[in-house]
């Protein structure tokens, strides 16, 4: 249903943008075959049943370190959905040649259906968990998918993983602190406040765009002038 | 990758100095092309960040010290394990005809030597500055011991991220080693009264009182290095239909693993056991009343011996000199002073009186006058109101001779006379205090 569900909108969208020219008939699950939407699909199907297994279970012990009160399982899991999100779209399916319109078109819509998927996970944590650790759970997802990207844009995709890594790590380690811009603050605090969500948002939209402009990478042919002719 | 497999060849043609020519030859190559770099980076960020976590209270103490670094473990783990995975299954790319060899000439192998050799390096390198900064003056013969198999922890999450990168894709290998060790630092490492392969310590209490046990540790050194071995031991065949692994490989992994979970069974349940030979022995005179401290705690014992000396005197100026004790020795986690001799006193050092948080005229005064060496304060029944009453009371009146307003904070009454203090302490020392309401 949700697949569905996204599958319409991109095919509205897409069909808008793409009306002329000879993509016009280019069926919908082809093109997304070409961007890294369907990697991200197991994965998030895992953290959704991530969601639903864990969704009352709390980390009390992490190796030697424990924790008062408990650190809710779901706040880790965006960690993997942020992670896969931003691993994907840092290996194409499909080598880029040009960077043209159609290929930043193809890589937003590969971008918004990931993560309108992953924020519809968070969406079924708020039924099952409540709206104080969805709102955490969203927090988390808009800012950790944010740093995966930017770590994939202009590291590479094998390193997505590390800074939320190290950062959760260090934010368990450093403890419990009353500010909410603290690392634990920003990781484990529920429920998230609407300046974390707002900040986190803007984050990640900032670093969507930048992935899709994708600096380090125009493809290796120019689209036009006389530098490229081989005459 | 030519250079790889030359060293790969070189690593194992030579034997002494050229060996170790190798494979510093192999650490340079995996710091010049591969994450080793930042892999040393974050493993000294992270210990030398554990180490200055709350002031370094665990200065003075060993096994505090060297229980008190693996706490960055939580950090290193997952980027030790990410890392190595990331190495090998980029190490794979282009050689994957060389996991055909031997189990220890295989790229796989390359990482392991190289990662795990400069890891250990830099976590010893961190704990040797602890130990400096700590400066213990007594020592536990174990506890090089307990350091190697911190040392083998860290090899084993490396050899799990090799094994990880021999069978996924250098894009996934880093999630896929991170995730699992974490995973396995959350089910393996709960201390619980119970054979832990991942204990490693992490105390937020003094470790006075206590020592290693020697078959614990051997249980984990052994049983981690048979991990690493299992972990080395499969070779990644690629098929048409994917990775398989030989069945010679499965056999041994097979076997290793019956003689992990036959160790685990027989291995012993805690890790420090009670040190009753460990007495405080640093000992010096306050107001003519002897005090006596574990040398561990030698940088804040003079702040106590300062106020104790003050509340000696008002006790004594004021009429209340029965109340005082005939020596107070500082107590341990296993040792109580007053079990021995109940007319002696108990020092009670908190982590946060190590920590820099000044110790107060309370603290010091309800150590000396709680009766915690009687069974009735040892059993579940709980004591009744009217024991807190007279315990808050006797302690509101010696403090109100030196600082009414703390006094006055406690709620607790502060006009005790003199006479009826000393038959509560009298009770108190003989344990003929009516403790229960019955």
């Amino acid at each position: 249903m949700l697949l569905r569900l996204c599958n319409n909108s991109a095919n509205a969208l897409i069909r808008f943008l793409m009306a002329r020219g000879p993509t016009r008939f280019i069926p919908i699950r082809v093109c997304l075959s070409a961007t890294s939407f369907y990697p991200t699909l197991l994965p998030l199907a895992v953290a959704a049943g991530g969601v639903v297994l864990f969704r009352s279970g709390t980390i009390d012990q992490l190796g030697p370190i424990s924790f008062h009160p408990g650190i809710p399982s779901v706040l880790v899991i965006p960690f993997i959905m942020s992670v896969t999100i931003a691993s994907a779209h840092g290996e194409w399916p499909a080598p880029i040649i040009v960077q043209c319109g159609r290929v930043l078109v193809a890589r937003s819509l590969s971008y918004y259906l990931s993560l309108h998927c992953a924020i519809s996970i968070v969406g079924v944590a708020y039924l099952i968990v409540g709206s104080d650790l969805a709102s955490a759970m969203l927090r988390n997802t808009l800012w950790m998918t944010a740093v995966a990207i930017l770590t994939t844009t202009f590291v590479g995709a094998e390193f997505a993983w590390t800074p939320i890594a190290v950062l959760i790590g260090i934010g368990m380690l450093t403890g419990t602190d009353s500010s909410i811009w603290s690392l634990y603050g920003i990781l484990f605090r529920s429920p998230a406040t609407v300046s974390q969500l707002w900040s986190a948002s803007a984050l990640c939209m900032l670093c969507v765009v930048v992935a899709i402009w994708n600096p380090r990478s125009f493809g290796y042919l120019k689209r036009s002038g006389s530098r490229n002719r081989m005459d | 990758m030519t250079a790889l497999k030359d060293g790969l060849v070189n690593e194992n043609r030579h034997r002494g100095p050229s060996r170790i020519r190798s494979l510093l030859f192999l650490v340079i190559y995996f710091v010049r092309y591969g994450c080793l770099a930042i892999t040393i980076a974050v493993i000294v960020g992270c210990e030398i960040v554990a180490m200055a976590q709350r002031n370094m209270q665990w200065r003075g103490d060993l096994i505090w010290t060297i229980d008190w670094l693996p706490v960055s473990f939580i950090v290193i783990a997952p980027v030790s394990a990410g890392f190595a995975a990331v190495d090998t299954a980029r190490s794979a790319v282009g050689l994957g005809h060389l996991f055909y060899n031997h189990a220890n000439r295989t790229p796989a192998a390359a990482v392991f030597f190289s990662h795990s050799a400069s890891i250990t390096c830099a976590h010893l390198f961190c704990m040797i500055a602890a130990l400096t900064a700590s400066q213990p003056p007594v020592w536990d013969s174990w506890a090089p011991l307990a350091i190697l198999v911190q040392v083998l922890m860290l090899c084993f999450f490396v050899s799990l991220g090799t094994l990880i990168g021999r069978f996924a894709r250098p894009v996934s290998a880093g999630l896929f080693g991170a995730v699992v060790s974490l995973l396995l630092m959350y089910l393996g490492g709960t201390e619980g009264g119970h054979f832990s392969v991942f204990a490693i310590g992490g105390a937020t209490l003094p470790r006075i009182g206590y020592e290693y046990d020697p078959h614990y540790l051997l249980c984990q050194a052994v049983i981690l290095s048979l991990c690493v071995v299992a972990f080395m031991v499969p070779r990644p065949k690629v098929r048409s239909s994917g990775y398989s692994i030989g069945l010679r490989d499965s056999m041994t992994v097979i076997t290793i693993v019956m003689v992990i979970t036959a160790a685990i069974v027989v291995s012993p349940n805690r890790r420090l056991v009670s040190d009753q030979h460990a007495e405080p022995t640093l000992c010096g005179d306050t107001a003519s009343i002897p005090a006596c401290f574990y040398p561990q705690h030698r940088r804040i014992a003079l702040e106590f011996t300062d106020k104790l000396s003050t509340l000696v005197k008002a006790a004594r100026e004021n009429g209340y000199s029965s109340i005082l004790p005939n020596a107070v020795f500082e107590a341990s986690r296993t040792r109580l002073p007053q079990v021995y001799d109940s007319s002696v006193g108990a020092f009670y050092i908190m982590p946060a009186n190590l920590q820099g948080v000044e110790v107060s005229f309370w603290q010091i005064a309800s150590g000396i006058i709680q009766p915690l060496q009687c069974d009735q304060l040892q059993s579940d029944e709980p004591p009744s109101d009217r024991y807190w009453q007279d315990l808050g009371s006797l302690t509101a009146t010696w403090i109100t001779l030196i600082d009414p307003m703390q006094a006055e904070k406690s709620s607790y009454p502060s006009n005790m006379p003199p006479a009826h203090a000393a038959t509560i302490m009298q009770q108190f020392r003989e344990c003929t205090y009516p403790f229960s309401d019955g």
